[in-house]
This record gives C-alpha cells, structure tokens and sequence, in this order.
C-alpha cells in the first residue's frame, strides 16, 4: 500500500482529484484492518443491497409496431447484423418480458419500477456486456480482463454489513458460458470475489461449510486452541495488522458455518412465501436472495440458469415464452415479498440480461445478439417507478433518445449506494482503475 | 607504518576498495548508516529456530524436518548458519523453488490462455534447469528471449499474436519499466512516447507462434517472419475508422536510434508454410538482435531489474518498490547498495546464485522479525518482513511436517486445484495478506488438509498416539516438527492441558495437529 506522501509526491502533478480520493480509500481501508468492514459511503446511499435477476443469454425485449410493416418490407436500411437475413415477422409479436414485467407490475410494486430503455454496449459477444471488458481492451481473447461489474467493486467500496456472510453472493446452477469470470476479482483483492453457490442445499450451500470429521463442540475448542497460540504469536509480533486479521477471518469462517447454513435454508420460510415464489432453482435463489439481502449481503446475482438459456437463435417464442413464465413467478413475489418486509426501498432490483436481440430473425425462428440497443428494468432502492427511459429506432434495434451505456448504469447503480464512481478507484498495474473506465454519467432523470 | 598507508589508499581509492569488499558487509554498512539518519532501532539477530525456518522456505521453498532441526539447534559451530546457507543452495530443491517463484511472475497463477497452460510444465523444466545449472541470468534471459530451447518457447504462446503485450511483459518483467502507459498516449509522468512502445513491439511484430502433432504431442515453436512491421496511427483518442498507420522501426528501449536493418529486397516474397511446417530463419533476424542486446553492457536496465528483484525476493520489499516500475526519477530508499548490488552482479557475471548468498549471509536478512514496525514489508528493513507462504510452500511443509510420504508409497494425487484455489493468491495486489474466508472453511472442513493429519502408519499422529513418552515430551516434539521451536511455557500447558480432554488421544491429537498447521505462525515464514 502506498504511503500518504508516496502518493501525493507520485500525483501531485497529476490528478490531485484522484490522488484524495485514493488518500480517503486508502484511509477507510487503514482504519479497519479488515478489508470488508463496513467503509463510509462517498455520500448518503439511496441503496443499501443490489439484486441483480440475470437472465443470462440475451432476452428479446421490444414490441415495435414498425416491424409489423417493415417486416414485409425488404432489410431496414443501416442495420449491419440485418445483412443475409430476413426481417421476420412472428417474433415481434412475442412481448415476453413485457409479460413479465406487465404481470409483475399488476401484481403490485408498479410504482418501483422504471423500464430502462435503451442501453447500449459497444460489445457483441457473451459475457461482454456483463463482464465490461473496456472498448479500449482485448476484445480477440474474449475474457474478462477486469473486475466483474459492481460486485467486486460495490464491496471494495463499501465492505460488508453482515462479517458472517460473504458481501457478494452468486447463486448460479451450474456455470455461465463465459465461467467464473464473470464473478471474478480481477485485480482487486481476493477476498472482494463473488462467492458462488451452485447448489442451495443449505449443508452444501458453500464449499466446505461443513466439516465430516468432528462436531460443532470440539471444533469450537479446537478454534479457541488455535485462537491461543495465534494471539501468543500475535503478541510476540507487535500486534502485526496481517495476523490481526487472519485471526478475525478465522472467526468470522467459523461464524459463517452456522449462519450461511441458516440463511440458505429456505425451508424456513412459511409455506404461504414459498408457495408465493414457485418451485424449482431460480425460485429458491430469489427466495434466498430476500434472505441474505435481510442479513446485510451487499449484492446478490441471481442467474436465471447454467450455460446462457436466454439465448434462443432458434425458436425463439417457444423459448422466450417458456422462460418468462417460469421466471415470472418468483420475480413478482420476490418484488412483493421484499415490499412486505420493508426491505424493497433499500433493495436495487436490476433485471437484465447480457444484451437484447435483433428485430430481424436468424434462420427461420430465432432472433441474433443486439448490443445497440436493449432493455434492463430497476425497480425498488431509490429509483423513480412507473417510468421508461430512453427509446430506441423505430424496429427496436439501436438506442436513438437518452442512450444509457452499460458505464451510465454503472455509474448510476454506484450512485444509488452512495459511490461517487469517478472517486472509487483501485491502483493496479501503475494506474488508478475505475469501474466505468473513463467514461459513464449518472442518468439522475430516473433517480427518485 | 603499514596502516596509516592502507588508509591512505582507501581515501584516494574509494572504488578499489569497495570491490574487494563482501557485498554482504556493504549490505549491513548501507542499512545501519540509514537506520541510523532515520533514528530506528533495528530488530535483533533472530533465532536459530526463526532463522532455520526462513532460510529453508526461501532458499528450498519448504521447512526442515525433525532430524534437520535437531541437528542445527544443537550445533555449536558459530559458522552454522552459512555452512547451512551453502548447503541449503547446493540442495537440489533450490532449483525448484527459485523456479516456481520466477514462474508464477512470468505466467501468474491463471495464464493468459489455454495453450500456455498445458505447456507449462515444459517450461518449469527449462526454467529449473536453467537455476540448476546456475546459467548466468543474462545468458538464459538471452535463450528465453530466442526461444529456441525447447519449453523456453511457452513463454510466448501465452502473448500468440500480441506484439503489443510481448512489449508489456519483457519491458516490466526484464527491464523493471512500466510501458503500458505509452501504449495509448505518451506516458504522463514518464520519458516514454508510444513510439518507444510501439518500437519495442517492432522486435516482436514478426513472430508467429507455429504448431504441430496434435493432441498431448501438440508442440509450439516461435518462428520469425522477414516482413512485417507495428503500424502505428497516434493517439488513442483520435484514432478514426479506417486508419493503417504507419510502419514503426524496431528501437530498444532508451535508445534514440531505430535498430538499422538491411532493406528487404524488392522481390522478397514471405514463404507461407503450410500445416506443420516452420518458417525458415530469417536473413536478418530482429529477434536475435533484441536477444543480444537484451544481454549487452548497452542495455542498463536488465542488471538493476534484477538485483532489485532478487533483493526484494529476500528482503520484502525493492530497494526500488515496486519492482517493476523503476523510472528515470526513482530513487532508490538505498542508493549506493542499489549502485553495489547492480554492479557486483554485473562484475559475477550475473550469477544470481552469489547474489543470494551474500543477500542471506548479510546481518540484515539474519534480524528478528519482532521490531518496532508494523509493517509486513518494512521501508528500512529494519526486521525481518512477515510473509505468507505459497500454494506450493504450504503443500510442501505440510508433507514434511506431518511426515505424509512414506517411504515404499505411492504419492497420492493431490488435487492441484483444490490448492490453487484457496491458497493461489494470498496477496490483495499491494502485498498484503488477506487471507479469504474460502482459505479458512478449507482449512476448517476441506479433506485436502485433514489427509495430511490423519493417522497413516509412520506420520506424525501415529508416532503421538504410539509414543510412550509423558505428555509434555510429546508437546514438545510436536513444536520442534511443526515449529521448529521448543512451546513457551504457556503454550506447554495450553496444549497439554487440552490434551488431557475427554475425547480419545487420537482424536485429541488430531487437534492439536491441525491447530498447529493452521496457526499464523505455519501460514506465514514465522
């Protein structure tokens, strides 16, 4: 770690900007040896949680009237994936995530929800727009060279409220095309990496959480053993800050056994809630999702499934239709369920996917990726409900009005936790890195 | 009066003088004078027992055993810690561990691709031969540079086709310079423009990475092509659609010329070998002139690059930190040992096997740990730095300690994986540990450390359980394996006292076993 007078002889010709807000990350990170205590805010945070409802693949999310016509009608001009393909007309008819968000929204949190139309992502490839890779990177490897979204970097800002539990939780059946890169911490620190959960059995729920060799009472003793020597160590050592914190880690894996167990164990939940959510694993890890954000864990990603099931280049309204259905449940009770408890005003719910699709059809029933323009909705921690921003061309295939960049809601999701995203910088590689780059503005026309 | 000459000469002859001097001795001199202008107090000299621990970790990447530490505690000999230094550096483990440290530099815990990965193994040989012979660092730098060895060449498949990123690696890596800044713009704080960057890359725009046999006898080779030169087209922010740019000249860094090749000649066609066919060497090759160069006295950054690195390695921290961003400006925190590291590894001919032993052997690597900073790598070095052991250190002590391979068995598959995970990368970055939650359920409730314990005919916690020695015999033996230390008092009864619970002893053992592997004191060298 830099000295306070290494960094200010280093950028003190440079960026005095940067070089303060890196003294005061620097300052928040001395102040507590541990690296994911709770960090003061940059100011007072709209959000507390972020629970992100990935549906990974790319969901189709526009009705355009247009197309109806145009779809009858030779290729739009200026559409450039559009070439050698025919505009087809049976998928625009097909409003899946209208559906979802149509029925959500009747059954209740309307006014939370703002449509965010239309983003726009310079990357066409998957796991790009969600791993923000940045235009000016290596775009041939196809890897997340960077730390993955807000997560890492939401709980490099601010740390985490419960010290039982991980700050960044994953709760993905299997592995996204793209692997655990997308959870990845990068060059941030190790302990700042999303902890994936593959399987909610709450014995099961975390690697390790359980041990098969001696039981809860000797493994207590055996700690309080280990806590001994460590602490007969640590004072022969002048109060090291490194063996502090491994001692207060140690603990806090301990405490985590009992408690991550406890949390994950949606059986818990009375049968009207369950029945509320559905069945099945995306059900269970919206239901869960409630429960760790009410145990004070920063961010939940919830991934709809294992490969990239939104991602039909055939058959789309089959698929398309299947999936919302069988998602449509448990987001609605999870949004009811998070406004129950009280929880939904401090609770950013992000739903999106990796990019949209093309109005224009790919073989004879599937849709291709659109990075220029497609759908996020948020609902919930401190944004305007009721709303949509942006627009996009008439056949819904780039964004025109109020573009939002996928750094624009970057940005904004950092400001809804209090994080001023010019300021939350980590030094690596001999720059100050941010998560949106250089670039990202925060879309204030959606924030209440 | 014979005195009164010598110390004549050496105020006239200051550098003679200093040439005949042990580097080790200039060590302890430079460190003393700057703790003295900047008023610390130095640790003391450390124990046989600290002293044992770190110098196996850092010189044979692994902890002694009983025997080793009974044998040097109990000798008297004042000459024992360099008698064991010399033998501790003649081990044949030594190359091994001087690899994997190198190694995880060159290619990280998780490399840039898939191929790099599966040919690895065939550069850890090359690289281990290289520290097994002691080849001068020059020399093998040169070797790695022309990729002709075989296994040398993985180095490069990791950067296939990326001039660009070949110039980011060998400029940080080799020549302690951070480029990358210069890739886009010209660098902020820094002399270099991108035509330096992109100069460099000239060097290695032409090397294609060529492949043949398939399978586990797919083989890479680093080919040359005659044609081919880095186009540059200016600033990053105002490049436009369309744009080639123009050809850049291969340039070594720092110098002011672009590299002077023979023309191509004008009916020059590139050969376009097909499948499993190399390309043929190339009548003039920019490889071979930037191997060449990259061990020539024209080259002022491959020696300080080095020392620093080797001193760091030992010392925790450079004499220029980081280490691998060393700029015009830097000034190192000790300048005239910085001067005496550099130039004794140029004039030993960049042996770096002598620069560790006179780094080991010096006073200041040999202080106490306890000293009045709390920082892990202390700016004076004013004590010994604190540092955690790595994935293969861990794997390797917990073998001895706890006497996992028996003699006549069969080595069980570890499950590599399993540890890179959890102990891959202790270091958030920046130096510091941080020891993650998934490390600590691992090494809570994992089977990949509790097989280590676990009673086996001939290991540690079978000899407990058999022993008929009293109990405090038995504590004791337990510190000597683990810690190499006899237990303070306090800890004597901490751990007989749990050792008289009412579980059976096997069972209480076990515990105390794994207690001791898992407390700081294992995880770290001290």
């Amino acid at each position: 770690m830099f000295t306070r007078r290494e960094l200010l002889s280093r950028t003190g010709t440079g960026l005095p900007l940067l070089a303060l807000a890196a003294l005061e990350a620097a300052a928040a990170r001395a102040a507590a040896a541990n690296p994911l205590a709770p960090k003061v805010a940059h100011f007072p945070a709209k959000a507390k949680h972020v629970i992100h409802l990935f549906m990974n693949g790319g969901p189709s999310t526009f009705v355009q009237p247009a197309l109806e016509y145009h779809g009858q009608q030779p290729r739009p001009p200026g559409q450039d994936r559009t070439r050698s393909r025919r505009a087809v007309q049976v998928a625009v008819q097909v409003p899946q995530v209208q559906a979802v968000r149509h029925r959500s929204v009747r059954d209740l949190p309307r006014d939370r929800q703002t449509d965010r139309r239309h983003l726009r992502d310079p990357l066409d490839a998957h796991g790009h727009p969600e791993s923000r890779a940045g235009p000016a990177h290596d775009l041939r490897q196809r890897k997340a060279i960077r730390p993955s979204m807000e997560k890492p970097w939401l709980q490099y800002g601010l740390g985490t409220e419960n010290q039982n539990l991980p700050g960044f939780v994953v709760l993905c059946p299997g592995k996204p095309v793209v692997g655990p890169a997308l959870w990845s911490n990068s060059f941030l620190p190790g302990v700042f990496q999303g902890c994936h959960i593959q399987n909610l059995d709450p014995k099961r729920v975390i690697e390790h959480i359980q041990n098969r060799y001696i039981g809860a009472t000797t493994q207590r003793e055996q700690l309080d053993l280990l806590n001994e020597l460590n602490k007969l160590h640590l004072n022969a050592r002048n109060g090291d800050d490194q063996l502090d914190a491994r001692i207060q880690s140690l603990e806090m894996a301990f405490r985590m056994q009992t408690e991550a167990t406890e949390a994950f164990d949606v059986s818990r939940e009375p049968v009207k809630v369950r029945e509320s959510y559905g069945k099945g694993y995306f059900a269970d890890a919206c239901l869960s999702a409630r429960r760790l954000v009410e145990r004070g864990v920063r961010m939940v990603q919830v991934f709809y499934g294992s490969g990239q099931p939104w991602d039909d280049h055939g058959d789309l309204e089959k698929g398309h239709r299947a999936k919302a259905k069988d998602s449509d449940k448990a987001i609605a009770a999870l949004l009811k369920d998070l406004k129950a408890k009280g929880l939904l005003d401090e609770t950013l719910v992000l739903w999106g996917g990796e990019f949209g699709r093309t109005p224009t059809s790919e073989g004879a029933s599937g849709r291709d990726h659109n990075n220029h323009g497609f759908c996020v909705w948020l609902a919930g921690g401190g944004v305007k409900g009721g709303m949509t921003y942006g627009q996009s061309d008439e056949f819904g295939f780039a964004a025109m009005e109020n573009k939002v960049h996928v750094h624009d809601l970057h940005a904004t999701i950092l400001h809804l936790m209090g994080i001023d995203h010019e300021k939350l910088t980590y030094r690596y590689s001999g720059r100050d890195f941010r998560l949106t780059d250089v670039y990202g503005t925060v879309v204030k026309d959606i924030i209440r | 009066m014979p005195p009164l000459r010598i110390a004549f000469l050496l105020l006239f002859a200051p550098h003679v003088a200093l040439a005949a001097e042990p580097l080790r001795t200039v060590i302890d001199r430079e460190l003393k004078a700057a703790w003295e202008r900047e008023k610390i107090t130095p640790a003391p000299r450390s124990s046989d027992s600290v002293f044992l621990r770190r110098i196996h970790l850092d010189l044979v990447g692994t902890v002694p055993t009983l025997a080793e530490t009974n044998a040097f505690l109990g000798d008297a000999d004042p000459k024992k810690r360099e008698k064991l230094i010399d033998r501790l550096l003649a081990d044949p483990r030594y190359a091994t561990a001087q690899m994997q440290l190198w190694d995880i530099a060159f290619f990280g815990r998780v490399p840039q691709n898939y191929e790099a990965v599966q040919k690895r193994p065939a550069f850890q040989a090359w690289l281990a031969k290289q520290f097994a012979d002691n080849v001068p660092y020059d020399q093998w730098i040169k070797q790695l540079m022309l990729a002709e060895q075989p296994g040398s060449e993985t180095f490069w498949v990791q950067y296939r086709g990326q001039p660009e990123e070949m110039a980011v690696a060998v400029s940080r890596l080799f020549l302690g310079t951070q480029l990358q800044c210069a890739r886009c713009h010209d660098h902020p704080y820094e002399k270099w423009t991108q035509k330096d960057f992109f100069g460099l890359a000239g060097f290695f725009v032409r090397l294609v990475v060529q492949e043949s046999g398939s399978g586990p006898n797919r083989m890479f080779t680093i080919g040359e092509k005659s044609t081919g030169d880095v186009l540059f087209s200016g600033n990053a922010k105002e490049q436009k659609p369309g744009r080639r740019g123009d050809p850049v000249k291969p340039r070594f860094l720092g110098s002011t010329m672009d590299l002077e090749e023979p023309p191509t000649p004008k009916d020059f066609k590139e050969p376009t070998p097909k499948a499993n066919e190399k390309l043929p060497k190339p009548a003039f090759s920019r490889r071979a002139k930037f191997a060449e160069w990259m061990a020539s006295k024209d080259n002022p950054y491959l020696a300080k690059a080095a020392a620093n690195r080797v001193w760091a390695q030992f010392m925790g921290r450079g004499l220029i930190h980081p280490i691998d961003d060393i700029r015009t400006d830097s000034t190192a925190s000790h300048p005239e040992l910085f001067q005496a590291l550099t130039a004794g590894l140029v004039e030993h001919n960049f042996d770096l096997k002598w620069l560790m032993r006179e780094i080991v052997n010096s006073e200041s690597y040999q202080l106490a740990m306890h000293g009045p900073s709390k920082e892990a790598m202390p700016r004076w070095f004013e004590q010994g730095r604190i540092r955690p052991l790595t994935m293969e250190e861990i794997v390797a002590s917990l073998r001895v300690v706890t006497r996992f391979d028996q003699p006549g068995e069969k080595t069980p598959e570890l499950g590599w994986e399993y540890y890179r995970i959890y102990f891959g990368e202790p270091l958030d970055g920046l130096g510091e540990f941080q020891g993650s939650l998934k490390e600590h359920l691992f090494w809570n409730n994992s089977e990949h450390i509790r097989r280590f314990i676990q009673r086996k005919k001939g290991n540690l916690l079978e000899e407990m359980v058999t022993s008929k020695d009293p109990v405090e015999k038995k504590v004791e033996r337990l510190f000597l394996t683990v810690l190499h230390r006899p237990p303070t008092p306090t800890e004597a009864k901490t751990v007989t006292e749990y050792l008289s619970g009412k579980e059976k002893p096997e069972t209480l053992f076990e515990e105390v076993i794994w207690a001791l592997v898992n407390t700081s004191e294992f995880r770290f060298n001290h």
